[in-house]
């Protein structure tokens, strides 16, 4: 079965400085791949990567990063445009900050459905209240109206996830959409994003959540400083991990969370 | 509505304060129309008919009873008549007035369109040839003083293509091509450059980044959000520039013989003709006080945030 996504033997340079080196993996049909690593090492350079989203500094130095038979990098800005939120799909780690202050909910996800098929508003607000409805969302209707700022971090990330859900990718990247936020909205955007999946949507999610990726994730691969150091079945990486690096990052969750548990205990 | 109305109930006690100010700095500047015109003439002229002349027009009473005369008139809707002319002030005014409005409407209209794709195109190819290369041009008519622009286009425009009048006999479209161009010029050069940083800026946020993942065109987000949220930025700058316009360009007006309000304000104040100063003084204020207001709800218009914070 060939990959829906491909990395193979890319390496992404800022300036001059190569900050990921030889990353190749791949994302099936139907796979909910774990990207985790501490901060600065690399994970979400790597998914921007795909997306053609680097800043004017970054690009994709050596390799080649493959939608089904199509070399994204040798895409046309035009082509890749059709690519992006209709294809592969993006959700950010800041709540909000993907969406222009200025202009309603319902504005933004009109224009974005327009940007890949011709609709009018009001089927779009159809579409749209139906999706609000189906993520249990309270009063749909003044959330179509409703301006970002208007709205609370968690609620802003649930619009964004039903953003990237309406236009139906069957990628999603999503780029630590849940370190943000407080553990109850947190769960909610993790029960969407398993919606989005169960929708068919293969998901590379990238996380310093170890727990998250043991619990919702097929596959996972350790990332420091722009290598990979360790990839496969994430319970087996997760229960039995061979790399130093690896075993260090699950030693500091499980310490932490034995710790926590200690307490409560003692309390 | 009940902001509007605040508004408009502020602009009394300023105008109290800024008509008594300028009343008194013109006492304090020294001399007065009736020296004005006697002396300089050259003639020589007894100290009693100095004194009649100035009796006449009640420039020997004391400072605050003369600003309680003119208040008083004032408020009975007798602005007076001019000093020099003999004219009605309010009238004198009015006849000014069309011919700065249109040089107003005329050089915005070009600022605007001149500075602002300018502006942008320089963001959007930021550091690239064409940001330099209109940057470039920013920089040398930012360096051109008013008068200088002037001199060059009656001399390019008017003597050597012979394309537009030097000097204006009425305000026509082809007489008000150089003083507008001349303002239009140093506005835009200005302008230029803050809107080029206003749409940096704006192109900067992470939101920039949101819509092209959901695969918006670049254009899209630029017309819709980008300049949308630029333009408050944009209209703050361009009302100060409207303010100004609008109380005449001393300058301008003057060296293409403009018939406004402009020359008459620097005309009035030489000749010390306080009537016509005092009209000039209250356009003045009249002026900020309405364009801050027009200026104010047009955020309101632009910006969300502005108009629900007040609920």
């Amino acid at each position: 079965m060939t990959p829906i996504l491909s990395f193979k033997d890319v390496e992404i340079t800022y300036g001059s400085k190569p900050v990921a080196r030889d990353i190749t993996f791949d994302l099936h049909e139907g796979e909910i791949l774990g990207l985790v690593g501490e901060s600065g090492s690399g994970k979400s350079t790597i998914i921007k990567s795909a997306m053609g989203l680097l800043n004017s500094s970054g690009y994709v130095s050596k390799g080649e990063i493959c939608y089904r038979d199509t070399n994204l990098l040798a895409l046309k800005e035009s082509k890749m445009r059709a690519i992006r939120g209709s294809k592969i799909g993006m959700i950010f780690q800041d709540p909000g900050a993907a969406l222009c202050p200025i202009r309603t909910i319902g504005d933004q996800m009109l224009e974005s459905l327009k940007a890949h098929s011709k609709i009018n508003k009001s089927e779009a607000k159809e579409k749209a209240l139906e999706l609000f409805d189906n993520l249990n969302f309270r009063d749909p209707e003044k959330v179509w109206k409703s301006y970002p700022f208007e709205l609370s971090g968690g609620m802003n990330q649930r619009v964004s996830v039903a953003l990237t859900m309406i236009m139906k990718p069957e990628i999603l990247l999503s780029d630590e959409a849940t370190s943000a936020l407080d553990n109850i909205s947190r769960n909610q955007v993790i029960m969407e994003l398993i919606k989005l999946y169960d929708m068919g949507t293969s998901v590379i999610f990238v996380t310093h959540d170890i727990d998250i990726v043991e619990s919702i994730c097929d596959n996972v691969l350790v990332l420091k400083d722009g290598i990979i150091r360790e990839y496969g079945n994430a319970k087996e990486v997760i229960n039995n991990p061979q790399n130093d690096y690896t075993k260090h990052l699950i030693h500091c969750t499980r310490s932490l969370r034995g710790k926590q548990l200690w307490h409560m205990a003692a309390k | 509505m009940k902001f509007v109305i605040k508004r408009l109930l502020q602009l009394i006690p300023i105008l109290f304060a800024i008509t008594f100010l300028s009343f008194a700095m013109m006492r304090i500047a020294g001399s007065d129309v009736v020296e004005q015109k006697m002396l300089n003439t050259g003639q020589v002229v007894s100290e009693a008919q100095l004194n009649a002349a100035k009796a006449q027009l009640g420039l020997d009473k004391p400072f605050l009873v003369q600003y309680g005369i003119w208040l008083t008139k004032l408020l009975h809707g007798d602005m007076g008549e001019s000093y020099v002319s003999g004219k009605n002030v309010f009238d004198t005014f009015i006849e000014k007035l069309p011919a700065t409005l249109f040089l107003t409407v005329v050089s915005i209209f070009l600022t605007v369109i001149i500075s602002i794709p300018l502006g942008v195109v320089a963001a959007i190819n930021q550091n690239k040839f064409l940001d330099y290369f209109i940057r470039f041009f920013s920089f040398l008519g930012n360096s051109m003083p008013n008068f200088f622009v002037s001199l060059l286009l009656m001399y390019v425009l008017g003597i050597k293509l012979k394309l537009f009048p030097i000097i204006s006999k009425d305000a026509s479209l082809s007489t008000v091509a150089m003083p507008a161009i001349t303002l239009a010029i140093a506005m835009s050069a200005k302008y230029l450059r803050q809107v080029r940083a206003t749409v940096l800026d704006e192109l900067s946020k992470d939101y920039i980044i949101g819509a092209k993942a959901r695969g918006v065109r670049f254009s899209a987000t630029l017309w819709f959000s980008v300049m949308r949220a630029s333009l408050v930025t944009i209209i703050t700058l361009l009302a100060l520039s409207i303010g100004s316009l609008l109380g005449g360009t001393a300058i301008v007006e003057s060296i293409f013989m403009w018939d406004g309000v402009g020359k008459l304000a620097v005309d009035a104040i030489n000749m010390r003709d306080y009537p016509i100063i005092q009209a000039y003084v209250m356009w003045m204020a009249i002026i900020y006080i309405s364009v801050n207001l027009v200026t104010d709800l047009s955020y309101r218009l632009l910006d969300p945030r502005i108009r629900l914070e007040e609920r």
